[in-house]
C-alpha cells in the first residue's frame, strides 16, 4: 500500500486558458473551443494528434459529448469528470496517469464553467432528491466559520483578523490588476474592502471569490518525449488527491482553524516530489482562496507558515509577489475569478507561464530568477469539515 | 362572510347538544366538570356557549386569546397542555371543539399526573416568549406579503422515498451510538468515524438533549423564512456535533458558548411541500432539568 506517484514520467508541453469573467459573448463551447485551440497552438499540435480526452465540469455539461461536440472530435475518447471544486485539476490528474500508463502517448485535461448564466448569486448545485434534512447553508457561510475558530485559537483580536483577511483580498486584487485574463483587472484600496457589504459571518464580498465563466486545458506526454514539442516542458512531480471522511461537521474534535484533506493531500504531495522544505523549495503557489479565511489557513496547512503565525506571515507580505513565496500570483480565484471546472487548470496555467519565465514583465516574481524551480497548485472543494483537495507540484527540470 | 351571530346561531346548539352527550355518557353534570376548554374559530360562538355551559366559574380554561391569539388546529392540543400543567389527579376536563360541527371529549386525570408534568409549562413558555416580531414578518409568512428572495435558486422540495426512509431522524432527531466505542453520531450512521464498526449501533432520541454553540455564522445569502439565516455548530451535550439554523434569536447577541435546545420548526415551502426539520434555539428555562439526562 503506497502513493507512489509518477514523478517526472509526464510532461505538459502546451496550455490554453481564456480570460475568465461576465463571457456573455460566449457559450460553454465557445470556451472550450478558444481554450483547446489555444492550447494546441501552444504545443505545435492539431486537433488529430491528441489521443484522449478529460474534461472537467462542475455542471456545465454531461458527458464527454460536452467536449467532443463542439471540437467535432474525430471519434476520441472523452471522460468527463466532477469533483467539486478541483474539477479541473481531477482532469489533468487523470489525463497525467493515462499518459503514464502508456495508454496514450499525448492526452488532453480541460476545464470549463459557464457559471454567469444563470443569474444567481454564488454557487449553484444540483442535489439529488433528499429527506430535507440536509444544511441550507451557502459556501461563503460555510467557510466564514474558518474566521472566528482561527482568531480564537490563536488570540488574534477581531479587528486584527479583517486587516487579516483584507490584506489577502488587497493582494490579491493587486496581483490580478497585473493579469489581462483575469476577470477583475484593478486594485481595491484596504478600506474599501473592509467596509464592504456582509456576505457570511465576517467575510464581505471582497472577500468572496468571483463568480465566473472561463476554460482552460493542458497537453499532457510523457516526460522523455516533451522536447519534441517544446524546449521549455514543465514536468509533472506530484498529483495527490484526497476525499476526507466529511466527519467535521459532526466531530466535536473538529475545530475549523485547518483541512485535514489538505494536510493529507499536501504531505502525500511533498513525498512523491521529495519536498522536504517547501517554503525554501516552492518558487511560487497557487493556492484555493475561495474565500479569504481559506488562503490564510492553506499557509499552515500547506507548510509555508509555522500553525499560528501565518496571519503574522500575511500581515508581513511573505505571500506577496515580492515576498518570500508569492501565493496567487495572477490573482487567485479572488481576482482571476472561480470558474469552477476550469479553475485548477487556471492554477496550472500560471506555474507554467511564471516557471517558463513567460510571465509578463509586471507579474514576474524573484523566487524564479533566484533559481527555484517548483510551483504547486492547490485546489479544494466542499468547505471546512468536509471536502476534497487536490495538490501537484510541476517543476521546470527533471530530477537530476 | 356571512353575519357572525348566523355562525352563533349554528354553532351553539351544537355545542350544547355535544357537551350534553358527553356528560350524558360519563354521569356527569356540568358543575362537576372541573376545567372546561372550548375552542373554534369562531370566537363569538365560543364565548356565547362557554358563558351558557352552566360550569363554575373557575373550570373555564383561559383561551390564551389575549397572549397567544388563535393556532387553529393546535388549539385545543395547546389549552389542554397548559391545563394539565395545574390540573390534579381525579379532575374532570372537557373539551369542546367548534370546527365545521361541534366535538366534545370528556378526560380523567389519574395519580400519574403530578408526577408526570411538562418540564417547561405552557405558562412559562408564553412568559418566556419574545414578542418582537415584526408584523411585515408576520404578513410574509402568512403569505401576504411578498418579499424579494435571495438571488438564489428556489429551494428544493424534500422527497417522500429518503423521508421514509428516515423517519426517526426527520422527525424524532434520533441519532445512533456506537456500541464498540460510544461515539454518538448525528445524523445517525452505520460506518463508525472513531471505530470504523459498522452496524454496531443503538439509536439515541436527542430532541430533548441540549448543546452548546461551538461556532456560527450568519449566512445572508441563503434561504430562510426568517432572514438572515443564523447557522450554528452545536456541540450535544454528552457527545456529537449538529450543525443547524438557529432560531428565535436576534443575530446580533449569538455567541460561542451559549447553550440552545432543539425544536422542530418549518424549513421551507416548496413545490407546495412544506418542509419540517429541527433547528437550535436559546434554551428557554434557566435551570430546568430538562436535557440532563444525556
Amino acid at each position: 500500500m503506497a502513493s507512489n506517484g509518477i514523478r517526472d514520467k509526464v510532461a505538459i508541453v502546451g496550455m490554453g486558458c481564456t480570460t475568465f469573467g461576465e463571457r456573455w459573448d460566449s457559450s460553454v463551447d465557445d470556451l472550450l473551443i478558444e481554450s483547446a485551440q489555444a492550447a494546441y497552438a501552444s504545443a505545435g499540435l492539431s486537433r488529430d494528434d491528441v489521443d484522449a480526452y478529460w474534461l472537467g465540469t462542475m455542471g456545465s455539461g454531461n458527458s464527454g459529448l460536452t467536449l467532443s461536440r463542439p471540437l467535432r472530435l474525430p471519434y476520441k475518447p472523452v471522460s468527463r469528470l466532477e469533483n467539486y471544486c478541483a474539477t479541473g485539476s481531477e482532469a489533468l490528474r487523470n489525463a497525467c496517469y493515462a499518459v503514464a500508463s502508456g495508454a496514450y502517448d499525448i492526452a488532453m485535461a480541460i476545464g470549463v464553467e459557464k457559471l454567469k448564466d444563470s443569474g444567481f448569486s454564488g454557487l449553484v448545485g444540483s442535489a439529488p432528491p433528499s429527506d430535507g434534512t440536509g444544511s441550507e447553508t451557502t459556501a461563503p457561510a460555510n467557510f466564514s466559520l474558518l474566521a472566528p475558530a482561527y482568531a480564537k485559537k490563536y488570540g488574534v483580536d477581531t479587528d486584527e483578523m479583517k486587516d487579516v483577511l483584507t490584506r489577502i483580498a488587497w493582494k490579491n486584487h493587486v496581483n490580478g490588476a497585473k493579469n489581462p485574463r483575469a476577470q477583475f483587472r484593478k486594485e481595491v484600496a484596504k478600506d474599501v474592502i473592509c467596509n464592504a457589504p456582509l456576505v457570511a459571518g465576517p467575510l464581505g464580498i471582497f472577500d468572496c471569490s468571483g463568480v465566473s465563466d472561463g476554460s482552460a486545458a493542458a497537453i499532457v506526454v510523457r516526460a522523455e518525449d516533451a522536447h519534441r514539442y517544446t524546449d521549455k516542458p514543465i514536468y509533472v512531480k506530484a498529483l495527490s488527491f484526497i476525499a476526507g471522511p466529511a466527519t467535521g461537521n459532526s466531530d466535536p474534535d473538529y475545530d475549523y482553524t485547518s483541512f485535514p484533506e489538505v494536510v493529507a493531500s499536501v504531505t502525500d504531495a511533498y513525498a512523491q516530489a521529495g519536498v522536504t522544505d517547501p517554503r525554501a523549495e516552492i518558487a511560487l503557489a497557487e493556492v484555493h482562496d475561495c474565500f479569504t479565511p481559506t488562503e490564510l489557513v492553506l499557509m499552515e496547512d500547506l507548510g509555508f507558515a509555522e500553525r499560528g503565525f501565518g496571519w503574522k506571515e500575511v500581515l508581513a507580505g511573505t505571500f506577496d509577489l515580492d515576498g518570500d513565496l508569492p501565493v496567487n500570483p495572477d490573482g487567485g480565484l479572488k481576482a482571476f475569478g472561480h470558474p469552477i471546472g476550469a479553475s485548477g487548470l487556471r492554477m496550472m496555467f500560471e506555474c507554467w507561464l511564471q516557471l517558463r519565465g513567460e510571465a509578463p514583465s509586471e507579474r514576474t516574481i524573484s523566487s524564479i530568477a533566484a533559481g527555484k524551480k517548483l510551483g504547486m497548485t492547490h485546489n479544494l472543494g466542499g468547505g471546512p469539515g468536509e471536502c476534497v483537495s487536490f495538490v501537484s507540484i510541476v517543476g521546470s527540470e527533471p530530477s537530476a | 362572510m356571512w353575519e357572525e351571530r348566523f355562525g352563533e346561531s349554528v354553532y351553539v346548539p351544537l355545542a350544547d347538544r355535544a357537551f350534553a352527550d358527553v356528560l350524558k355518557k360519563v354521569d356527569l353534570t356540568p358543575d362537576q366538570v372541573d376545567h372546561l376548554i372550548v375552542t373554534g374559530l369562531h370566537a363569538r360562538a365560543v364565548g356565547s356557549f362557554t358563558r351558557r355551559a352552566g360550569v363554575r366559574a373557575d373550570a373555564v380554561v383561559d383561551n390564551l386569546a389575549k397572549t397567544v391569539g388563535n393556532t387553529g388546529t393546535a388549539h385545543f392540543g395547546l389549552l389542554l397542555a397548559d391545563t394539565l400543567d395545574r390540573a390534579e389527579a381525579g379532575q374532570t376536563i372537557v373539551v369542546v371543539v367548534l370546527a365545521d360541527g361541534a366535538t366534545a371529549v370528556a378526560l380523567r386525570t389519574t395519580e400519574a399526573l403530578p408526577a408526570r408534568r411538562a418540564a417547561l409549562s405552557v405558562a412559562a413558555q408564553v412568559t418566556g416568549g419574545r414578542d418582537t416580531l415584526r408584523y411585515a414578518d408576520f404578513l410574509n409568512w402568512r403569505g401576504r406579503l411578498t418579499t424579494e428572495p435571495p438571488r438564489r435558486p428556489d429551494p428544493d422540495a424534500y422527497a417522500a422515498p429518503p423521508a421514509g426512509r428516515n423517519t426517526d431522524w426527520k422527525y424524532g432527531f434520533t441519532g445512533s451510538r456506537c456500541e464498540d466505542c460510544g461515539t454518538r453520531h448525528l445524523p445517525p450512521a452505520r460506518v463508525c468515524r472513531s471505530c470504523g464498526a459498522v452496524d454496531h449501533m443503538t439509536p439515541e432520541r436527542l430532541a430533548d438533549t441540549y448543546g452548546t454553540v461551538a461556532t456560527f455564522t450568519i449566512d445572508r445569502l441563503a434561504f430562510t423564512p426568517s432572514p438572515p439565516l443564523v447557522a450554528v455548530v452545536v456541540d450535544i451535550d454528552g457527545g456529537g456535533r449538529f450543525k443547524c439554523e438557529l432560531t428565535d434569536v436576534d443575530p446580533d447577541d449569538v455567541a460561542i458558548g451559549d447553550r440552545v435546545e432543539m425544536t422542530f420548526r418549518k424549513v421551507n415551502t416548496a413545490r407546495g411541500i412544506h418542509n419540517y426539520f429541527w433547528k437550535a434555539r436559546p434554551v428557554r428555562a434557566a435551570g430546568s432539568t430538562k436535557g440532563q439526562e444525556a
